[in-house]
């Protein structure tokens, strides 16, 4: 492909990344929600503030890799860790679940914000892992509060600073962990030993998808850039968080038809640990979209399973290798089916962008917009044909020679009118 | 302008021009242009008459028509493909100036909306509103 289509591709390409991503002022609103969730949770009276809690982003959120829905009227959601240093010895998870709810609900808000989650069924107890706020009327989102256990020294860890190119420590990775709460654990209600409760790590994989995704292998980060609760907004994103963005997108709208049970469609972190496997550092979206997309299926390892005697499909998590995030397409067949049919789609769609060159903005048009809805896309469209029109009206389009490209080079665009409509 | 003058400033930026007729005072060329990688290729043809007009029509296909729209936007003839590219009571484009700093990068501009055109029958290339009529009975629907 030449580089003049690569990168007029890519334009196209980031920009309908940016429609399909919150707006600033949604980030923004959305910050300053849990941050008063947080300042909830541990001010001065709150029964949790011995424990010092927390509220930190997880997740989409944190990854920078969320999408709005297909349905506007459908809620974003936003997945924050609700994290405490320490526990009372006699604390089963179900006493740290329902202190944190009761805590919550000790504010008349978020009291009612729980009552609204799905007509309040999960009020009393909480969901299977999380409490859930519905922020209903204004803004259109809710926020799924996992509360947890972690070390003191979780907070240093955040704030060390790693390169793209260090090793992740294992020993590192492994103190991000957290310990969480789940209904369906047999030891829910009775065991009081934290080391028997399920281990997560949202903070150690985002470690490593910051990692991964660096274009510059010397840059230095914290992971506190990424999960500080004050976290600033941005406006520009890495090139993998954008084919993360891309290829959620085009899911949801393969998904939303009508021919796919819904329930067992591709999940986010089975795409997102892919994708970021198969990334390769490009800088250009669509080469790093194409390789990750010619590469993403490769990394679907086949392990043997002696208790089973048979070949089980594994995404292993990459910082907790025993965990298969594929674990459920064991037992339902059609999950696996639906992730290979995606992904045969996904080579199918990226074959049409592709072979796009001269064939019409109007093709293109039509492409993406089955790929990725039709209204962003015109979206994309539109504001690209306006953002023609200031250049010229500034003074800054130019048409080259040869056959005639708008761009930067070349003679200069002079103001004119179109006319017409002469016919009766 | 001369149109020997004309001819040779088209042919400076557009080698491969290919001229139909051209006399004294007169010419007919035809080229292709691509306002962008993504957009397909057209063929116009330039009709220069010295120091009275300029006309400029697209020749290499019948251009399809949006969905939602009747007839092509900003032409003097949807059957004659004739572009209208400029506001002649404005006086926009004079026969001094130079088609190749003028005609030719609006003829450029008018494919590349043109095609946007085809997505959703708006015309976002600025002029005069092809649509100001509807957009008034509209107005006019919306109160009743």
């Amino acid at each position: 492909m030449e580089q003049i289509y690569k990168t007029e591709i890519s334009e196209y390409l980031e920009e309908l990344g940016k429609e399909l991503d919150i707006t600033q002022k949604e980030h923004e609103e959305i910050v300053k929600s849990y941050q008063a969730v947080g300042n909830w949770l541990s001010k001065d009276d709150s029964s949790l503030t011995p424990y010092n809690p927390k509220i930190l982003p997880q997740g989409s959120f944190m990854l920078g890799t969320i999408v709005k829905p297909i349905n506007p009227a459908d809620d974003i959601d936003i997945d924050l860790v609700c994290k405490l240093e320490k526990k009372p010895n006699a604390w089963t998870q179900r006493d740290l679940k329902i202190r944190v709810g009761d805590q919550l609900k000790s504010n008349s808000t978020y009291d009612r914000m729980l009552w609204e989650h799905k007509d309040g069924e999960n009020y009393d107890e909480g969901g299977r892992r999380c409490w859930t706020l519905k922020y209903a009327d204004v803004a259109g989102y809710h926020m799924d509060i996992l509360p947890s256990f972690s070390s003191e020294g979780l907070t240093y860890l955040m704030e060390k600073t790693f390169s793209g190119d260090s090793e992740l420590n294992e020993h590192d990775l492994q103190a991000l962990a957290i310990r969480i709460t789940d209904t369906e654990k047999e030891n829910y209600s009775t065991d009081n030993n934290i080391e028997n409760w399920h281990k997560s790590n949202p903070f150690g994989y985002a470690q490593w998808f910051l990692q991964k995704a660096l274009i510059s292998k010397r840059r230095m980060f914290s992971l506190n850039e990424s999960i500080d609760p004050v976290r600033e907004y941005e406006k520009e994103k890495l090139p993998l968080q954008r084919v993360v963005q891309l290829l959620k997108r085009h899911r949801d709208i393969m998904f939303s038809s009508d021919e796919f049970d819904c329930e067992n469609r591709p999940i986010s972190v089975i795409i997102t640990t892919l994708a970021t496997l198969a990334y390769d550092r490009s800088e250009n979206l669509i080469d790093a979209y194409s390789g990750i997309v010619a590469r993403m299926r490769s990394y679907i390892e086949d392990r043997f399973n002696p208790e089973t005697g048979q070949y089980e499909k594994w995404v292993a998590n990459p910082i907790n290798k025993v965990e298969n995030f594929a674990d459920k397409w064991i037992d339902v067949k059609q999950k696996e089916e639906y992730f290979y049919l995606w992904l045969d789609r996904l080579e199918e769609d990226l074959e049409k962008i592709n072979y796009s060159k001269g064939r019409g903005l109007q093709y293109l048009n039509e492409s993406l917009s089955k790929m990725y809805g039709k209204e962003v896309t015109t979206r994309v469209f539109v504001n690209s044909g306006k953002k023609k029109m200031d250049l010229r009206e500034q003074g800054h389009l130019k048409m080259a020679g040869g056959i005639g490209i708008l761009g930067e080079v070349g003679t200069k665009v002079q103001q004119h009118n179109f006319e017409g409509d002469f016919e009766k | 302008m001369p149109a020997n003058n004309q001819l040779s400033a088209i042919l400076e930026a557009f080698p491969d021009a290919k001229i139909l007729s051209s006399k004294r005072d007169n010419f007919e060329l035809e080229i292709e242009l691509q306002p962008s990688i993504l957009c397909e290729i057209y063929k116009i043809k330039i009709v220069y008459v010295s120091n009275k007009s300029v006309k400029v029509y697209v020749v290499d296909k019948v251009l399809k028509i949006a969905q939602n729209r009747q007839k092509l936007p900003h032409v003097y003839s949807t059957k004659n493909q004739q572009l209208c590219l400029y506001s002649p009571s404005k006086k926009e484009w004079k026969p001094t100036q130079y088609i190749i700093s003028t005609i030719i990068p609006w003829a450029s501009e008018w494919l590349y909306y043109y095609e946007l055109w085809l997505i959703d029958g708006n015309w976002y290339g600025g002029g005069h509103d092809e649509y100001l009529n509807e957009e008034l009975n509209k107005i006019i629907k919306d109160e009743r």
